[in-house]
């Protein structure tokens, strides 16, 4: 085969690749399981928020409702500020961090929980059946 | 041009370049043995051997550039000729790097051949072979479209066969015709 036949085969192959290359790019931009992924991509997956899971469900009715603690307010401070002088030098800061009032914290009930018994297997729980009182002394 | 469209060209230029890359390793041990003797004398294939270096040269330059420009690839101009330097994938985008510096000075090297001494020249070129080795690992480990059943198996077959050659080559001497 002569010179110039292997040079349009070479050219025929380097066509027909970036053909088939560019047809394939194109058909698929992006590929989940490429094996380098660009920190930006991994940043933007990571800042999408998670779908919040379902929570557990317990396996015994627990017998007392427990009630969330009422969060304590914070107390607010006020931040110094600092006014600089004709001289041009910064003054010290003199103002001193004021204290909102803070509310009286009102006393909240707070459930403890429920202790929880773990079973062995194949036993089950059963309903305890109402005290009769049938004597009086 | 967004970084979509770079990302695009850096793709198809990444696996033309590959596969020009092939051809041309193919018919450099082509000429050290005789496994291409049926389809054309030494000097053809000579010929192509040569020839596909202006087919490959301007394909890896703007799959660098494209990469280059690319926001999202961060890659830096440093990155092109300093390897392991990269933020992240330090091996995979290194390897890139270290392949790329290989084949620029094979083909610096072999433009300048009359001015230098043969042993050495052949030394360098013989490089040629780790920096084909780093492409493949590098196209493995950091391509977008190398877990295509298609693309894997092209390259995967083509990088075997080069291997065998090679291996051949160094083993066995001239293959008979």
């Amino acid at each position: 085969m002569p010179a110039w036949a292997l040079r349009v085969i070479a050219i025929v192959v380097t066509g027909l690749t970036m053909v088939g290359s560019t047809t394939y790019a194109l058909a698929h931009p992006k590929n989940a399981n490429a094996p380098l992924q660009p920190p930006v991509a991994e940043q933007a997956d990571a800042s999408v928020e998670p779908e919040p899971t379902p929570e557990a469900t317990l396996p015994f009715r627990t017998l007392a409702p427990t009630v969330p603690p009422t969060p304590s307010p914070v107390p607010t401070t006020a931040a110094p500020s600092a006014r600089a002088t004709g001289l041009g030098t910064v003054a010290r800061a003199t103002a001193s961090p004021t204290l909102a009032p803070t509310p009286r914290a009102t006393a909240t009930l707070r459930s403890t929980p429920v202790p929880q018994i773990t079973l062995a297997a194949g036993v089950r729980t059963t309903q305890l059946p109402k005290i009769t009182i049938t004597h009086r002394s | 041009m967004g970084d979509l469209e770079f990302w695009f060209i850096a793709r198809i230029t990444g696996l033309t370049a590959f596969a020009v890359l092939s051809l041309s390793v193919l018919s450099g041990e082509a000429l050290r043995t005789s496994v291409l003797d049926f389809l054309a004398k030494n000097r053809a294939i000579r010929k192509l051997h040569d020839f596909t270096t202006p087919l490959w040269l301007p394909l890896v330059f703007a799959h660098i550039i494209a990469l280059v420009l690319d926001k999202t690839a961060r890659i830096q101009p440093v990155n092109v000729v300093v390897p392991f330097v990269t933020d992240y994938g330090q091996l995979q985008i290194g390897l890139g790097t270290v392949a790329f510096d290989i084949i620029m000075i094979v083909t610096i090297t072999s433009w300048l051949r009359s001015r230098m001494n043969n042993t050495l020249w052949m030394w360098i070129h013989r490089t040629s072979y780790i920096g084909f080795v780093a492409i493949f690992f590098h196209a493995a480990l950091s391509g977008t479209d190398f877990d295509a059943p298609l693309v894997s198996a092209l390259a995967w077959s083509t990088a075997a066969g080069l291997a065998i050659l090679g291996v051949s080559r160094v083993v066995w001497g001239r293959l008979p015709a």
